[in-house]
């Protein structure tokens, strides 16, 4: 079999098992299989949101006269999903992978085996792309009736998209985890620098955009009408703005909007040149990377020492708060949450929330702020609920579970303790800041420390509840788990939208009663629905 | 010390993994439950110490119902499954010591007894580092170490002899012998036939999820007249074919 034929196995081999394709054909437990069928139809919903918001967005730009900007700003788009989707996936699938022995030890190429798991991880950014651009280039054709030039070059565009940003993530990635490899707690210097990585991912495009692009005056204060000619006239500052962010979305614009055909080539050649590139270094040093990763400190020299006893709930407690933060995937997609809300926090304080509504282009909304904050960090810090997912987490290691004699409470209690331990301090802390920042007088600052604290309470009981429903064991990696499992999108999106919901009752003024006692009453009413979940779900039997 | 009764269990698809399978190990037996791959002993261990859930059939620990009262037998029961999964994040010492906060073990006694086991094993130096970096053998001998430190008075073991090494194997069957010895029941499981019979008081053999034979060692090769535990279980086998 040749090179090709042996890529084309592999880059099939590896769909089969993310797509459990023969989950669907094979499975006879019902269960599993009603489980796979769910999670499809999720992930379907998902996708055709996604094509709905990206015609949305792309209408919106036409709509105001903007349509110019569609080819650079899908371009964008696309280029920071993918980016910030590979970024963690290169270790676990670029890198120190399962099957890492099995397939080096078969007679293929280290280019080949690099090339079937950058084809994997291409196909699916490719996937992404065509949700994003195909509907953003449908509005795209029919608003600004492009020359015909467009139909080609729109299609080889959504294939040549993700190529740079992947590279670019796999390389992040890289460097990662080769700088992590060097430490004695490699999952824990990972960690802290992914968590860096995002911080700065998030700060940069904040500094090509902060300049006021004078959105507040676009629309006419008496009328509320949206002035066209000055929408037009802002159309190069955002473009300019976009091109500094990403420069390769220049020459894409450059080649849809003025027909540029030079440009469109030197798009195609770059995306093509640097993945090349990409692929001939990382091959020199692959194996050497590999074994980096796979090799472990051994000191050999431990000396027993006086060991101290403890509860069986803190001895859970520690072994789940230690699974979670020694991974870097589980830290950086579960607790990703608090790290914003702190940042938001932060960024409050030092620039005041004048200036912070100002860059998100919703001024003139402090008074709302004051009502909502509470909820606004509820929300952010929510999204950080690994109750729902620490069971699942035990993995192949649950016969040890169930095997000890661990009463099922103890056993929640101590992931609510885990939970908790992030979100608590987290949302105290971002209210206390926020309160320096908002000066809500006492009821409203007390309101502002309490509602954050009774939805982390109510998000982490219900993600006990949702992990014991939903958990299974045998996953293949944590990726699966954590970035595709029904618990992560319900524990996380779940929370979000309770939230949210929440938050718009109390604000919106469908209840005659105002912001501060509604959401005094509801805060009450979730304490109490809390309590009766958590006495209901305490002593259920531990999924089998 | 461990009772089964008419023990049965069926998984999804109708095909039953144990058929109404009986037996008892006392305190002080050395129990070997053998058969072929497949054969339903790991379905029937799995069973006895909590992991699987089954629906035909009774197993008492110590009296006990392992369906009614779950906690009650797994404070007295140890398991070593046959393939070392544990805790891949935590070091061996906090792998050891939170078993040992699971058995409420006081702080002198379990300091004694991982001394006492990790020497034997020659691993004492390798619990300060993760247990990731463990080999399997290594793994293995951990998991032994995590069961035997609050002295069960019944230990489960599922292929406990595959990837140790002879003197770590030696020092396995000791400690077995010595947990024996104190008044401790043992029921495991192997495919090497020799150490069964040079081990094992009691023996059962299961064939196709049906118990072939379950009594003593002496009796199976009084009944057989003088053949090796190998032919005996050869002549099963192939009997049954």
């Amino acid at each position: 079999m040749n090179e090709k034929n042996l890529c084309g196995l592999l880059v099939k081999n590896r769909l089969m098992a993310q797509l459990g394709i023969n989950a669907f054909r094979y499975e006879k437990d019902k269960r599993k299989r009603n489980g796979k069928i769910a999670m499809t139809v999720a992930i379907f919903i998902c996708l055709i949101m996604v094509i709905f918001y990206s015609a949305i967005v792309a209408y919106g730009y036409a709509y105001m006269g903007l349509g110019e900007l569609i080819p650079t700003i899908s371009l964008v788009i696309c280029s920071m999903i993918t980016l910030f989707f590979t970024m963690f996936k290169a270790n676990g699938d670029l890198f120190g992978f399962k099957d890492y022995d099995l397939i080096m030890s078969l007679p293929v190429s280290v280019r080949t085996i690099i090339n079937s798991r950058f084809i994997n991880m291409y196909l699916w950014n490719t996937f992404i792309t065509i949700l994003v651009m195909l509907p953003m280039g449908i509005v795209y054709a029919v608003f600004t009736k492009p020359y015909f030039g467009f139909y080609i070059m729109w299609p080889v565009g959504i294939l040549l998209a993700s190529l740079i940003p992947t590279t670019i993530a796999a390389i992040l990635g890289a460097i990662i985890t080769a700088i992590s490899s060097k430490f004695r707690y490699a999952s824990t210097m990972a960690t802290i620098l992914s968590i860096l990585l995002i911080v700065l991912l998030m700060v940069i495009p904040m500094t090509f955009t902060q300049s006021d692009s004078g959105i507040g005056s676009l629309i006419d204060s008496k009328t509320g009408n949206i002035d066209k000619t000055a929408f037009s006239a802002i159309a190069p500052i955002i473009s300019g703005s976009l091109n500094r962010l990403y420069p390769p979305a220049k020459l894409f614009s450059s080649a849809l909007v003025e027909h540029n055909i030079i440009s469109f080539l030197l798009f195609g050649g770059i995306s093509i040149g640097w993945y090349g590139l990409f692929v001939y270094l990382l091959s020199i040093k692959y194996k050497q990377i590999n074994s980096a990763l796979t090799s472990h400190i051994s000191r050999a020299d431990y000396k027993l020492v006086t060991l101290h006893q403890g509860s069986m709930r803190t001895a859970l407690y520690v072994k789940t708060t230690k699974r979670i933060l020694k991974s870097t995937i589980c830290a950086t997609n579960l607790l990703i949450g608090c790290v914003l809300s702190i940042m938001l926090a932060v960024a409050m304080v030092i620039a005041g929330p004048a200036k912070i509504l100002q860059t998100l282009e919703i001024s003139n909304s402090v008074a709302i702020l004051n009502n909502t904050a509470g909820y606004v960090i509820a929300a952010m810090v929510c999204m950080t609920n690994t109750a729902a997912v620490s069971l699942a987490l035990e993995g192949k290691n649950i016969w040890l579970i169930k095997s000890l004699p661990i009463a099922p409470k103890i056993l929640y209690d101590s992931y609510l303790l885990t939970n908790l331990s992030f979100t608590v301090p987290t949302s105290f802390i971002c209210s206390i800041l926020f309160c320096i920042s908002l000066k809500p007088g006492l009821i409203g600052g007390f309101l502002l420390i309490i509602t954050p604290q009774v939805f982390a309470f109510f998000t982490a009981v219900m993600g006990i509840m949702v992990g014991n429903r939903l958990a299974y064991y045998d996953w293949q990696d944590e990726v699966q788990l954590i970035k595709q499992s029904m618990m992560t999108m319900i524990g996380i999106l779940g929370g979000l939208a309770f939230v949210i919901l929440c938050g718009a009752l109390a604000n919106t003024g469908i209840v005659p009663v105002s912001p501060g006692l509604l959401t005094f009453i509801l805060d009450i009413l979730l304490v109490v629905l809390t309590a009766v979940i958590y006495l209901k779900e305490a002593n259920r039997p531990i999924r089998a | 010390m461990l009772t089964i009764k008419n023990f049965s269990k069926t998984y999804k698809g109708d095909k039953k993994a144990v058929d109404n399978i009986s037996l008892e190990v006392k305190e002080g037996d050395i129990f070997g439950f053998i058969g072929h791959n497949g054969a339903g002993k790991s379905t029937t261990i799995k069973s006895v110490v909590g992991v699987l859930d089954f629906e035909e059939g009774e197993i008492l620990i110590n009296g006990h119902s392992v369906k009614k009262e779950p906690l009650v037998c797994k404070q007295i029961t140890a398991y070593i499954p046959d393939n070392p999964d544990i805790y891949e994040h935590l070091t061996g010492i906090q792998y050891l010591n939170f078993i040992a906060d699971i058995f409420g073990i006081p702080s002198s006694i379990r300091q004694e007894k991982i001394k006492k086991y990790a020497d034997a094993f020659e691993i004492t130096g390798n619990l300060g580092d993760l247990v990731s970096s463990y080999s399997h053998g290594m793994k293995q001998k951990l998991t032994i170490i995590s069961a035997i430190i609050h002295e069960p008075k019944l230990l489960v073991l599922d292929e406990p002899f595959v990837g140790l090494d002879p003197k770590a194997a030696v020092t396995l069957k000791e400690i077995m012998h010595e947990l024996t010895a104190g008044g401790s029941a043992i029921f495991f499981s192997t495919h090497i036939l020799d150490v069964a019979e040079k081990l094992c008081n009691k023996i059962a053999m299961i064939h196709h999820g049906k118990l072939a034979f379950a009594g003593t060692m002496e009796d199976l090769l009084k009944e057989k007249e003088g053949g090796s535990l190998e032919e005996i279980f050869m002549e099963i086998v192939n009997h049954e074919l």
